[in-house]
């Protein structure tokens, strides 16, 4: 849920894409390195019409394509991810190929959580990024402050997100990942920028879900009892205008 | 009958100099990380991304994903087991026709110490479904099967080695997955991998047929599970023994998978191979610590053959 801004932004306003072709050549491309995140990418390939709404549904259902982590199965997903730490190695490589095609190349944007940070192979990306002048390099993290057993900051290092990317020596913007006409206009200039660009994005897990926003426990939950999903469905805010929540956004 | 020549040449060297023609040749991009092996050409789309396995498995498979074809060159010791899960995840489950060349290879690493020895990667690449797994009997073979690699519809690992190794005589031209008999033989076979064993499995013939005992020799130059059945059928139908020969810890390894596709004839087999970690010291002194010199070989098959259980 934390973003789902972040893929609206990106699948509705910011990249080239092309639900009928997916592999088209010159398409923007986006990759999940946060594969648990899924199920909101599933959502808003169905948006897209890369996928159909009733797909949605069969989630983890017997013969779905729709996995607990996105698959190449499915239409608009470029790579198998949810092992973290692999999406900004494999962007490096999507990146560089846009540019073999010429002057102006498509965009590679990788979406990453900030549990993810911990994995030192995204910092081994981040410096070949660099090194490769990745202009078109576009690293998107959300950073919801929580991982699977608890806040990022307990589990392991609470240094400043942006501050890393900055001292990665990447073009470091930071933004309210639920704002959807500032994620626009950031992503608007990452992409007339060279970069590599990296987009820090605050924002609350499970956010629009009052029963679960901002709590580790809803890194996975099941709604296999009438009674979760009453609760849940009681806490759910109605659709409102970007900036509008009152949860607060996360430290970035 | 094959013969030794003469001279040694390096598999590392031969891969090196012809590196730049046949990657212009073939489209390929090629990936390295700061090996120092690799003399880039114009024109080549040539990547050194520094000290960073991990991120060059992943660059590769990226812009493989865009239909550009990559070689990623890498010290063995480094890639096959540090970016294990890359080749696992990004190359070999979607089929990525990406070959990872591992050199340093074996023991050859030698006085480098066991920090770069690399005498697991034939188990590790041999555990992944689809990934085709190449180690050449000489520097001629490197060349042939580097090509080939560069070529294939799918991922390949192709392992060489450091220094000068020997180069034989009447060797054919290999084709990937091929086995090549290259002395025949109805009592033991020996199957053997690399320039080092196959020399080694020549000799260690030659002291079997004083013995009394007709050997035959078969250079195994691809080693996964999906060539292994070919070296199976190519094993003589009258031998009573299997003798695997390997520069590479023999769990997992190419001994392990001709083993398994030969089981169902009810062959015994006896696995020779490199047992434990090597300690730092020239190659030659540690392949003869590991046992794999012709004297110790021998002993170790005529005591097999002998064995009346």
């Amino acid at each position: 849920m934390s973003a789902v801004e972040i893929l609206v932004a990106l699948f509705f306003h910011t990249m080239r894409v092309d639900s009928a072709d997916p592999g088209w050549k010159q398409r923007d491309v986006f990759v999940l390195s946060k594969g648990h995140a899924a199920m909101a990418l599933y959502a808003t390939l169905a948006e897209r019409k890369f996928i159909s709404r009733e797909e949605v549904a069969t989630f983890c259902r017997p013969g779905s394509r729709l996995a607990t982590h996105g698959n190449v199965a499915v239409p608009g997903v470029e790579f198998a991810t949810g092992s973290l730490g692999h999406g900004l190695a494999l962007a490096n490589g999507t990146s560089w190929a846009q540019r073999q095609a010429g002057e102006t190349p498509a965009h590679t944007y990788v979406l990453l959580g900030d549990g993810e940070l911990q994995e030192g192979t995204v910092w081994e990306a981040a410096q070949v990024s660099r090194a490769l002048r990745a202009t078109n390099l576009v690293a998107v993290v959300d950073v919801n402050n929580f991982q699977q057993t608890g806040s990022v900051r307990e589990v392991s290092d609470g240094a400043p997100v942006a501050d890393r990317w900055a001292g990665f020596g990447w073009r470091t913007v930071e933004v309210d990942g639920h704002d959807l006409a500032a994620l626009c206009s950031v992503l608007d200039e990452a992409a007339g920028t060279p970069g590599p660009t990296a987009v820090v994005c605050r924002t609350v897990k499970a956010r629009g879900v009052g029963a679960l926003a901002g709590r580790a426990s809803s890194h996975f939950v099941r709604l296999d009892t009438d009674r979760k999903r009453a609760r849940v469905r009681a806490s759910m805010s109605p659709a409102g205008p970007p900036g509008t929540t009152k949860e607060e956004g996360g430290d970035a | 009958m094959l013969e030794i020549k003469p001279e040694r040449v390096s598999t590392r060297a031969v891969f090196a100099d012809a590196l730049p023609e046949l990657a212009l040749r073939h489209n390929v991009l090629v990936v390295d990380t700061d090996t120092g092996s690799i003399k880039p050409t114009p024109g080549m789309d040539y990547l050194n991304v520094g000290i960073a396995e991990n991120a060059a498995v992943g660059l590769a498979a990226g812009a493989e994903h865009f239909g550009q074809r990559a070689l990623v060159c890498t010290f063995a010791a480094f890639s096959v087991s540090r970016a294990f899960e890359f080749i696992k995840l990004d190359v070999a489950y979607p089929r990525r026709r990406v070959c990872i060349v591992g050199t340093h290879a074996g023991a050859s690493g030698g006085w480098l110490g066991p920090t770069h020895h690399a005498t697991e990667d034939l188990a590790l690449m041999n555990a992944l479904p689809n990934m085709r797994v190449v180690v050449p009997a000489d520097a001629l073979q490197a060349v042939s099967l580097l090509e080939q690699c560069l070529q294939y519809d799918g991922p390949t690992y192709l392992r060489l080695g450091r220094k000068a190794s020997p180069v034989f005589e009447g060797l054919p031209e290999p084709e990937l997955g091929v086995p090549q008999q290259v002395r025949p033989g109805r009592d033991v076979a020996l199957v053997a991998t690399g320039p080092e064993i196959l020399a080694l499995a020549l000799d260690v013939a030659q002291g079997l047929a004083g013995a009394g005992y007709s050997a035959q020799v078969i250079n195994a130059h691809t080693v996964d599970p999906e060539s292994a059945g070919a070296v199976g059928r190519a094993v003589d139908a009258q031998c009573r023994w299997l003798v695997t020969l390997e520069e590479a810890w023999t769990s997992g390894g190419m001994g392990a998978q001709v083993a398994s596709a030969a089981g169902a004839r009810g062959i015994r087999w006896l696995p020779i191979g490199v047992t434990g970690f090597l300690p730092p010291g020239s190659h030659a002194s540690l392949l003869e610590a590991s046992g794999l010199t012709p004297d110790s070989v021998l002993r170790q098959v005529l005591t097999f053959v002998s064995d009346p259980k």
